[in-house]
């Protein structure tokens, strides 16, 4: 079975957010949370660097380490997901995650965090596949349907690439043969390491 | 010790002949005391090019021989949950620390073992911001979205402060210490009058959830770090935003401003990226080793001149924590510890910077003897703790492991956890547990737990339930979970099992440990 993953090459992003607007759109998501993100690093400084920014679905996910209630869990295809059932809202999650996945809402119940979101690679959550509980609380169960995140699927520079681990990152090395390494593919090594792209 | 040069003591030695004098009177008070307390900071790996030539000491969880030589155990034990926010005073001779167990706990340092000298249990949340006023009789603790003042000598609450939406996870005090900042996750900073109990400005702007909060060194300006990825100026008096002083790009988790003259800030970041800039320019001053993981706090010891910042890294197939000593000033290298049993959150500088009191996923605080290095650490509780155990069969029995040990225990002792014990609940009235601090919609509840009201309670939600309570917000919507674990709950609450082990000759104490 295959291993999802995210691959992203930073010497593509365009900063166009088109990434941010297509997961938002898709899965609902609320308003004062946005799932997937796009980061400049190096802000006007040599090397600066977008980057698009969401959960990666780590190998040995730290998330997963951290909370202290067993919210996490990895699918099949390597998928990382939570649920919200189970979800404290301690936050532990959201410190640990190096790239800043985990979102909370702005306000909490009783001074907690409330439900912790974040993106589930368009493969919903442990409610019944594609069902509107499952929809409601994790959005579109895209997997299931046989279709791929719509972040990637409309990134127009193919900055953001999703599915597959092994085909994503032979896409990745037909590029870097021609262009050769430039910045990366930012956070693969963090995410699944070992596996290089 | 690596390059350590008895002619040369290096850095540590200052030129002042009065502080030369200072130390060696201290030095030689401190070989008067018990083997603990015999340090002195070693200048040696920084001297050799930094913490790339010297070993990282590790704890060793495998044993009681790892357990510090000295004649008592300077671990913290006594919160119920893992610890996430500690302060000692500048003398070092008291502690604060907050934990998941919805308690702050005040420490007598210079008693041996320390001892606890007041828990404060008001909260109605995790405590996860603590400082203790440099006047030496004050206190805060910030649990869930308030804020408490606390009267350490009498144990009262002075003020309760209460703005915040949601969880505040940082707490400073201006320099005269009359102001308090609170940094929340509602994205807010706010500002406390902690002489009249007024609110005072709200700072609004960042577009994430604030991590950290400092002030100027001459109070006239506040920083805040954020999730948003920027650190931000603002002018305490007002409250006015003055700029985004450093564009970091991914979330910033714990950040500080340093002693000396210079206004520096240093902070630390998710993608395991540390730098020190400059407060009033936001220029770089120095950026630190890239790590593998997220940095999450910081402390600072101004004599003799320390930083330290913890986290954690992948290993394996786990994480480990670490924390890294570092000298203010040049940013070379001084010591490095790794923790084996995961994230340190929070942390603080003991006597001379020769200890750091650290909590991680444990209910204890443990200390690591920075210097000099000893090859093993104390470690406390067991591993796997009692709420990441996976190898249990009943399916009832793991729920409650992993779902609810955190923070309940099944034993006459509660163990300080953050809900009441559920020895012998079934047939018990809600919110009668006498000395725990219930909501009051427990409180003036008429429910009888019972295995109907159990399965109502997971099966709703908490907060749908019993609107009001402290309880999480946490559901077990699989019904056949939910029947196991009150098959469970049926037998394991009880009491028989605690009686039998008490036949046994076992504590308390030793029984509610076991779960």
């Amino acid at each position: 079975m295959a291993r999802m993953k995210f691959l992203v090459d930073a010497e593509r992003c365009i900063e166009c957010n088109a990434c941010v607007t297509a997961c938002k759109n898709e899965n609902e998501i609320p308003w004062g949370i946005n799932r997937r993100r796009v980061v400049t690093i190096n802000d006007g400084k040599p090397g600066e660097r977008s980057i698009s920014v969401a959960c990666m679905h780590c190998s040995d996910a730290p998330c997963m380490a951290v909370c202290p209630v067993d919210v996490f869990y990895e699918t099949d295809e390597g998928v990382v997901l939570h649920s919200k059932d189970l979800c404290i809202g301690c936050g532990y999650c959201f410190y640990a995650c190096p790239f800043g996945a985990p979102q909370f809402p702005q306000v909490g119940n009783f001074g907690s965090r409330g439900k912790m979101d974040k993106c589930t690679f368009c493969n919903g959550g442990p409610e019944t596949d594609k069902s509107d509980a499952e929809f409601k609380k994790y959005g579109r169960n895209r997997l299931a349907e046989g279709k791929l995140p719509l972040c990637a699927e409309m990134c127009s520079t193919k900055a953001l690439l999703a599915g597959d681990g092994d085909v994503v990152s032979d896409i990745y090395r037909e590029r870097v043969v021609s262009r050769g390494f430039g910045s990366g593919a930012w956070g693969w090594g963090r995410a699944y390491p070992g596996q290089g792209a | 010790m690596p390059g350590k040069d008895k002619k040369n003591p290096g850095w540590f030695w200052p030129q002042s002949l009065q502080m030369r004098a200072l130390i060696f009177g201290l030095g030689a008070f401190l070989l008067m005391q018990p083997v603990w307390h015999g340090v002195e900071i070693d200048a040696g790996a920084a001297e050799n090019g930094g913490a790339a030539t010297a070993p990282v000491a590790k704890a060793d969880a495998s044993s009681d021989a790892s357990r510090p030589a000295g004649p008592f155990d300077p671990s913290l034990r006594g919160h119920g949950g893992p610890v996430h926010a500690i302060d000692l005073n500048e003398t070092k001779t008291r502690a604060l620390t907050g934990s998941f167990d919805y308690s702050s706990i005040l420490w007598d340092l210079s008693a041996k073992p320390p001892k606890q000298i007041r828990r404060f249990d008001k909260h109605d949340g995790w405590v996860k911001a603590v400082a203790l006023h440099p006047d030496g009789r004050r206190a805060l603790s910030a649990g869930g979205g308030a804020i408490w003042l606390w009267d350490t000598e009498s144990g009262e609450a002075l003020y309760q402060f209460r703005g915040h939406s949601a969880e505040i996870s940082a707490i400073a005090l201006s320099p005269d210490g009359r102001w308090a900042a609170s940094a929340s996750s509602d994205r807010t900073v706010r500002l406390w009058n902690l002489e009249t109990g007024k609110a005072g400005p709200v700072l609004k702007g960042h577009k994430g959830p604030v991590n950290a909060v400092a002030f100027s060194s001459d109070g006239k300006t506040l920083y805040s770090a954020s999730y948003d990825g920027t650190i931000r100026s603002w002018e305490s008096g007002s409250g006015k935003f003055k700029r985004i002083l450093y564009r970091h790009g991914l979330g910033i988790n714990t950040m500080a401003r340093l002693p000396g003259g210079k206004e520096l800030l240093v902070f630390g970041a998710l993608d395991g990226r540390a730098l020190v800039i400059d407060g009033t320019t936001g220029e770089r001053v120095h950026q630190f080793k890239e790590r593998q993981g997220p940095y999450l706090a910081n402390a600072i010891q101004e004599k003799p001149g320390l930083l330290a910042l913890s986290g954690f890294e992948k290993k394996g197939s786990g994480i480990a924590g670490f924390i890294h000593v570092f000298r203010l000033g040049d940013w070379a290298p001084i010591e490095e510890y790794e923790d084996p049993r995961g994230p340190i959150w929070a942390m603080d500088f003991g006597a001379i910077g020769a200890t750091i009191y650290y909590g991680g996923k444990d209910d204890d605080v443990t200390v690591w003897q920075v210097s000099p290095r000893r090859a093993f650490e104390t470690v406390s509780g067991p591993i796997p703790r009692r709420f990441e155990v996976k190898n249990i069969k009943d399916q009832g029995e793991l729920q409650f492991a992993r779902k609810c040990s955190l923070c309940h225990t099944l034993t006459s002792n509660g163990g300080n956890r953050a809900g009441p014990t559920l020895y012998r609940l079934f047939g018990r009235k809600a919110g009668t547990l006498p000395g725990y601090p219930y909501s009051d919609t427990l409180k003036n509840s008429d429910i009888v737990w019972s295995a109907e009201t159990i399965e109502l309670l997971f099966g709703l939600g908490p907060n749908h339930y019993l609107p009001g309570t402290k309880m999480p917000l946490q559901k077990i919507a699989d019904p056949k979970k939910r029947e196991a674990l009150i098959a469970y709950l049926k037998i394991a609450s009880d009491g028989e099992s605690e009686d039998k082990s008490r036949k046994d000759g076992k504590t308390g104490k030793e029984i509610s440990k076991e779960q």
